[in-house]
């Protein structure tokens, strides 16, 4: 006997003996009212009465049953899924709508998940912290080495700490007699040990190591990509003319410490103290290039932990006053993030999620009306249900089960949905325009957090969604039905779809508004000017170190650069910098000490500066307001001089003359002397304040990267290969290969750019789940009232006044949720204005066209649904009910 | 016939058990016992007993087995489990709380 046919004859069994007792009750009973005297006939009535309702009493006693609500359930769960098969179409069209915004709610939580919550691939991460130093002057700041020493030698609660720079670069790279790119991390030597990985071959760097032969580990991705030699211990790569030897090959889960970009080569911090950076990288404490990560000692707190470091900053501001004076080491949780980025992080992807939700939202309303929508249908079934003594709560039951089903589909199919964009955006790797090609390394997949996640909501979708029509609809209006009048007028359900349209048609205002928002501030961006012409502009930049030059083979280079330069064919003008404005990089600052100044508090400043040569203004574009620019008179040994921006002049020498005007370095001796004015301009980023700026000669400051920036006749990409064949003609080496400036400056729309693109896409989808549920609601609530609209036609009602009718009412619930979405726009446009560039509080130019378009869909849409009901014939119409 | 009063929700399950405890019953023996130990004054909705033994032997503080009536019938009848007779304690307990604090409140009012 299986365990069907088990069950059942056990259910069987049960029922006849509650039928048993139930009989032997009412026997025993009339046996009592015979002994009182009554005739049997009235005895056994007798007996009857007094148990009740017999039919009822045997269904309280089945309910009592072990098992009887998996039954329900079951049975629950069978109905509903026949009621859903019956109207698949709209079933189809919700549960549709739902599983697309599901899939996009999955793809958010996923990179929410791989951005701020999955830890890195260590041993125990809980255990690990992250440290950076604070000071008066600023948030985030990293440690230099000599302090992270002390921190790791003198601590008590750390088992051990690790420190490495939070950036990647790329290099050439010989292997076995190849020439490759590659991304470079350096690391301490215990950094493995700290984060508790095993190597997937060989070993980790040791301690011991430090002096010895240098090493480097491969990670696995690279390994692969060269060819994945089982035997490649032991064997070397040449890296800036080092010979490092490999010993050992990362596990695949670690792509390196930078998040987001994919290490092909590791090498120890010592070892790239030796081949990138200056003699002072190991030893001077204002060189803070480090970020330390820690394991905390089994038995140690955060708490403990954060005393100590306090401790220790100290000690440090006491004996290096001058680099370490109200100097903090701070520690956090650690992440994927570096601790300055974590907040803005949070506040994207938080932003990003509401939008999603809310999109959620839009759908589940969408669903809500689904249900409303079959309840119609339904108000003869429940109603002979409730007759048949059905509860409340057993209809709610029956109910919540439908839209248990309708969103437990919908999510199923959308986690399966998402996880294919996911897998794709995993494996994505792209160029950075400025940085060259990297090989991006986010694991986007969507693992156990995110599922438990999606689990969590799809209750909340199915509650949502679920909740109010069932309990709406459990209500029958058993007056109203019977008399079948309910096809007349309004209905209470009405409201709740009215509501229900009201917050769509919010939401979605709501989402336009965003999407409005991010267009306008990438068109404020897009005209702002950046002081200088970026059009006809093309650069090539070569490492003058790299390619083996000392500084006086260097200058001597810059001549054949410029020679060369001035022999190629249409160039206007040409000049040499180390970098360009608004090419992704940040600038130096250099603190000055102003003669003269008008006031006390303008007399410091910390200045932003680069190194230009004189032709370097002519060539961008850049006003000379005043004064001269560099010329030959300025030499390596004569007076050093400073061109200054327009901003710089105002605020240190206001109403003077700039020109000739003095300040000096602070501690140091030098004297700085300005020699003219130039224009102001955006130097990092496009949405950045006017800032006192100026810049160096580059006769009296040799740089060793340097890039060759020629202005064009024509368009510049037909130059880019004459200027690279030309750089390499002079036996130089490449850093990237050149590039239009115009283009080159796209990267700093890039993260604008990427937010609109994709809150676009999720207003899309609100606009596009809105209309399908307006023009459900409009469709429903119109055709309840066919025969409200026969009578009236046969009354004499033209179709124009019915669908003026229809409209009006639409124009009055969709204005008033246009009218919510553009209250919570504005607030959210008060919470994010700092998101965006040049928006104000009320932006009416983003405003006024959002509700237009949302007043004229939503009326669009009315007309669309409205139209075949009132375009049918009034006998049909009275007829057919 | 006294009028008779309908049985406070909750204490029907404690009026099965103290019977029970005495001996083992059948469900119109349980009701017939009720009905005569309080005078006739406590009148049980006998259609709610049955599922009130459901669901207490559910519990498992009653245990049922079929055996033949006193007229030699065969009846179900429902014996008191330990568990049923340690929830008993407990309901009575509660009860004599209950009852005290009311008949305290109803003197002073």
């Amino acid at each position: 006997m299986n365990i069907w046919q088990r069950w059942f004859s056990r259910k069987k069994k049960w029922e006849q003996d509650m039928q048993d007792e139930l009989r032997f009750h009412i026997e025993r009973q009339t046996t009592a009212n015979i002994a009182a005297g009554l005739p049997p006939e009235e005895a056994r009535r007798q007996a009857v009465l007094q148990l009740g309702a017999i039919e009822g009493v045997k269904e309280d006693c089945r309910e009592q049953r072990r098992g009887f609500w998996l039954e329900s359930l079951y049975a629950d769960v069978r109905y509903g899924l026949r009621m859903l098969l019956k109207n698949w179409r709209l079933t189809s069209v919700a549960v549709f709508s739902l599983a697309v915004a599901m899939a996009v709610s999955v793809a958010g939580l996923s990179v929410f998940n791989a951005v701020l919550l999955r830890p890195p691939a260590a041993a125990a991460p809980g255990r690990l912290i992250t440290i950076y130093t604070r000071s008066p002057a600023a948030e985030f700041e990293n440690v230099s080495y000599p302090d992270y020493e002390y921190y790791r030698d003198n601590n008590h609660v750390f088992s051990d700490v690790a420190a490495f720079p939070y950036s990647v670069a790329k290099y050439d790279v010989s292997f076995a007699g190849r020439d490759e790119k590659a991304t470079i991390n350096s690391l301490s030597e215990n950094y493995f040990s700290v984060l508790g990985i095993r190597p997937a071959l060989g070993e980790m760097f040791a301690r011991s190591d430090v002096g010895k032969v240098p090493a480097a580990m491969l990670s696995y991705s690279c390994w692969k990509r060269w060819g994945a030699d089982p035997a490649i211990i032991g064997k070397t790569l040449t890296l800036r003319q080092h010979v490092l030897t490999i010993v050992g090959v990362a596990p695949r889960n670690f792509p390196g410490t930078v998040f987001g970009f994919a290490t092909d080569v590791f090498i120890p911090l010592a070892t790239a103290a030796d081949i990138f950076h200056d003699a002072g990288f190991l030893t001077d404490r204002s060189e803070r290039g480090l970020l330390l990560v820690a394991r905390l000692k089994n038995d140690v707190t955060q708490q403990q932990a954060r005393a100590e470091l306090q401790g220790l900053s100290g000690q440090l501001a006491a004996a290096y006053p001058q680099a370490d004076k109200n100097r903090v080491a701070v520690l956090t949780g650690i992440s994927a993030l570096p601790p300055d980025s974590h907040a803005t992080a949070a506040l994207i992807s938080g932003v990003l999620l509401a939008i999603i939700l809310l999109v959620l939202l839009i759908a589940c309303a969408n669903i809500a009306n689904l249900l409303l929508g079959l309840a119609v249908g339904r108000r003869q079934e429940v109603l002979i249900r409730v007759a048949l003594g059905a509860t409340r709560s057993r209809l709610v039951r029956q109910l919540l089960t439908e839209s248990a089903i309708l969103c437990a589909a919908s999510g199923i199919a959308g986690f399966l949905i998402a996880l294919v964009p996911l897998a794709k955006l995993s494996d994505f790797n792209a160029s950075l325009p400025v940085l060259g090609a990297f090989e991006f390394a986010v694991n986007f997949r969507a693992d156990g957090t995110v599922l438990a996640m999606t689990l969590l909501l799809i209750v909340i979708a199915g509650l949502a969604a679920g909740l109010a029509p069932a309990f709406h609809s459990s209500k029958p209006n058993l007056a109203a039905a019977m008399t079948g009048e309910i096809a007349v007028g309004g209905t209470g359900k009405g409201i709740l779809r009215n509501v229900l349209v009201v917050i769509q048609v919010a939401v979605c205002t709501l989402v336009m508004v965003g999407v409005g928002l991010c267009l306008r501030s990438l068109h404020n961006l897009r005209k702002v000017n950046p002081g200088f012409t970026a059009r006809n502009l093309a650069t090539v930049m070569v490492d003058l170190q790299e390619s083996g030059y000392s500084e006086a083979q260097g200058r001597k280079f810059y001549d054949k650069l410029r020679d060369a330069a001035s022999r190629l064919y249409g160039v206007e003008s040409f000049s040499l910098a180390p970098a360009l404005p608004l090419g992704g990089n940040d600038w130096d600052t250099e603190e000055v000490r102003v003669d003269g100044a008008a006031n006390e508090s303008q007399q410091d400043g910390k200045i932003a500066y680069t190194t230009v040569d004189g032709n370097y203004f002519a060539t961008l574009g850049i006003p000379l307001l005043a004064g001269r620019t560099f010329q030959s008179s300025d030499m390596e040994k004569s007076p050093e001089v400073v061109v200054v921006n327009h901003k710089m002049a105002e605020t240190y020498w206001p109403g003077k003359d700039p020109v000739g005007q003095r300040m000096r370095v602070a501690n140091t001796d030098r004297l700085l002397t300005v020699v003219g004015v130039v224009g102001d301009g955006k130097y990092t980023d496009l949405d950045e304040p006017t800032r006192p700026y100026m810049y160096y000669d580059l006769a009296q400051h040799y740089q060793s990267g340097i890039a060759l920036i020629i202005r064009t006749r024509s368009d510049p990409r037909q130059w880019l290969e004459p200027l690279s064949q030309t750089v390499r003609n002079l036996g130089a080496r490449l850093i990237l290969p050149p590039a239009a400036l115009d283009e080159w400056m796209r990267f700093t729309l890039f993260v604008p750019i990427l937010t609109l693109e994709v809150v676009s896409g999720l207003g899309a989808l609100a606009l596009l789940l809105a209309a399908m549920g307006l023009y459900g609601t409009i469709f429903h609530s119109v055709s309840e009232r066919k025969k409200e609209i026969g009578i009236r036609v046969a009354l004499g009602a033209l179709p124009s006044h019915l669908l003026r009718l229809f409209l009006r009412q639409t124009a009055i619930i969709s204005g008033l949720g246009v009218l919510i979405g553009l209250l919570l726009g504005i607030a959210a446009t008060i919470v994010f204005n700092s998101q965006f560039y040049g928006i104000r509080s009320v932006e009416l130019r983003v405003l006024i066209p959002v509700a237009l378009l949302m007043v004229l869909i939503s009326m669009a849409i009315a007309y669309a649904a409205a139209r075949p009901w009132i375009n049918a014939s009034p006998m049909d119409a009275v007829r057919h009910v | 016939m006294s009028p008779a009063v309908e049985i406070l929700q909750g204490t029907l399950d404690l009026l099965i058990l103290k019977t029970l405890a005495l001996e083992p019953m059948h469900g119109w023996g349980i009701s017939q016992r009720i009905q005569q130990v309080s005078r006739d004054i406590l009148q049980i909705q006998q259609g709610s007993l049955y599922p009130a033994l459901y669901r207490l032997e559910r519990k498992k503080w009653i245990r049922a087995e079929w055996g033949a009536s006193e007229n030699n019938r065969r009846a179900k009848f429902y014996t008191l489990t330990k568990t049923g007779r340690q929830q008993l304690e407990k309901e009575l307990a509660d009860w004599k709380q209950m009852s005290t604090a009311v008949a305290l409140i109803l003197q002073r009012v």
